[in-house]
């Protein structure tokens, strides 16, 4: 800024050059936006600068309509009511859609597991090992009765001796049994695998 | 880098989602942001019914990502970027109305051109300021409508349209600058009504 050149007034073309020079600081000055020091510099240069004069009445005219007429939009007041409108209808959505998810999951794990049981059950190796589970078991019921049968027989007919006798012999029987129906459910455990592994 | 003025009164806001308090977290973040972040939209799209439908999705995404939100940036930071993100996605489906942009070299003859611009000012006359705004390439406008709406800071505008300080000041000068010449290219155009000059 040369406010010599002012006083003395200049030609057009320097004169354009001069204030395309002080544009920046004259808009700014007119927003506030300069320093202290930059703000009393560009106000002593307008003191004196015919043509910078100018431009700032420009920049403050062009300033005072964006003031006027970039006015503030409003909500609507009813803007915060619908946002929680929105967002309860959202959450109620969210809450079914888990819900019918959930049930969804359960009844495919449910048939899946059926499945898989039915499977595990009636498939042959453990249908025999069922079969001879359950025979296992019967020849031991029969082995029990008919050792009782024979003991109740026995302890009627006979002296206390023989009763004797015939109790050692019935134990020894019930042992076999427990040991064989022991057995068998070893086996069987081994065999097929527990409802939690399946 | 974008400069983010400190925001103390946020650390509430970020010690509720700490501790997963979301529904009071958002309440703060709605009474303290929906307006500016409606302003932000409106300084973007031009127009309140699409603004104010625009911030709410914006909350609405706001409420949805509240749990996901891990404070690396600042709420309003965050809020700002989501708000940004929608508007540009709503400005690229509508793109029904072309802008004036300028090259370069244009906005270099700006300032060469600035002595006379003023002329047609000068004379009197009210500038069509919505008509102007609507002939600004869209990142001028933004800055110009939205340093108007936010009381002239600087820092402000930074924050919301996520640029740096002197981004902020240079598309302002330059929005402005750009403002005079189409006034004076297109006297009739950009002027309400002419005042006779004495």
């Amino acid at each position: 800024m040369n406010d010599k050149d002012n006083e003395e007034g200049m030609n057009p073309r320097t004169a354009s050059a001069h204030v395309a020079a002080n544009t920046r600081k004259i808009l700014a000055f007119v927003d506030g936006g300069l320093t202290a020091a930059d703000t009393s510099v560009i106000e002593e240069h307008l003191r004196s600068c015919r043509e910078c004069q100018a431009f700032y009445r420009t920049a403050r005219q062009l300033t005072a309509a964006l003031e006027r007429e970039i006015k503030r939009p409003v909500l609507s007041p009813s803007f915060t009511a619908r946002l929680q409108e929105r967002i309860e209808a959202d959450r109620s959505l969210q809450s079914q859609t888990a819900y019918f998810q959930q049930k969804q999951r359960m009844q495919m794990e449910f048939e899946q597991n059926s499945a898989r049981l039915r499977k595990q059950l009636f498939c042959l190796p453990n249908l025999l090992d069922l079969v001879s589970y359950s025979f296992a078991t019967l020849i031991a019921c029969y082995l029990l009765v008919t050792g009782f049968g024979w003991l109740i027989r026995t302890v009627g007919q006979s002296s206390p001796a023989e009763q004797q006798h015939a109790l050692l012999i019935f134990s020894g029987i019930i042992v076999i049994a427990g040991i064989a129906v022991a057995l068998g459910l070893a086996t069987k455990g081994q065999a097929r695998p527990s409802l939690k592994e399946i | 880098m974008t400069i983010e003025p400190p925001q103390p009164q946020d650390q509430d806001i970020r010690q509720q989602l700490a501790v997963g308090d979301y529904h009071n977290a958002f309440e703060r973040l709605l009474g303290r942001y929906k307006e500016k972040v409606f302003r932000l939209c409106f300084s973007m799209v031009r127009n309140e019914t699409q603004a104010e439908d625009l911030t709410q999705d914006i909350f609405f995404r706001v409420w949805k990502a509240l749990s996901g939100y891990h404070g690396a940036a600042s709420p309003s930071t965050w809020i700002y970027s989501i708000a940004r993100n929608c508007c540009l996605s709503y400005l690229r489906k509508q793109r029904t109305r072309p802008t004036v942009s300028l090259a370069e070299e244009d906005l270099g003859r700006l300032e060469e051109s600035a002595s006379v611009q003023h002329d047609a000012l000068e004379a009197g006359a009210d500038l069509d300021i919505q008509w102007l705004l609507g002939q600004l390439p869209e990142k001028y406008r933004q800055v110009v409508v939205l340093f108007y709406l936010e009381a002239k800071s600087y820092e402000e505008v930074g924050a919301m349209l996520g640029l740096p300080l002197g981004t902020v000041k240079t598309f302002l000068y330059r929005g402005k600058q750009e403002l005079l010449k189409i006034a004076a290219r297109r006297p009739n155009a950009g002027i309400k009504s002419t005042r006779s000059s004495t």
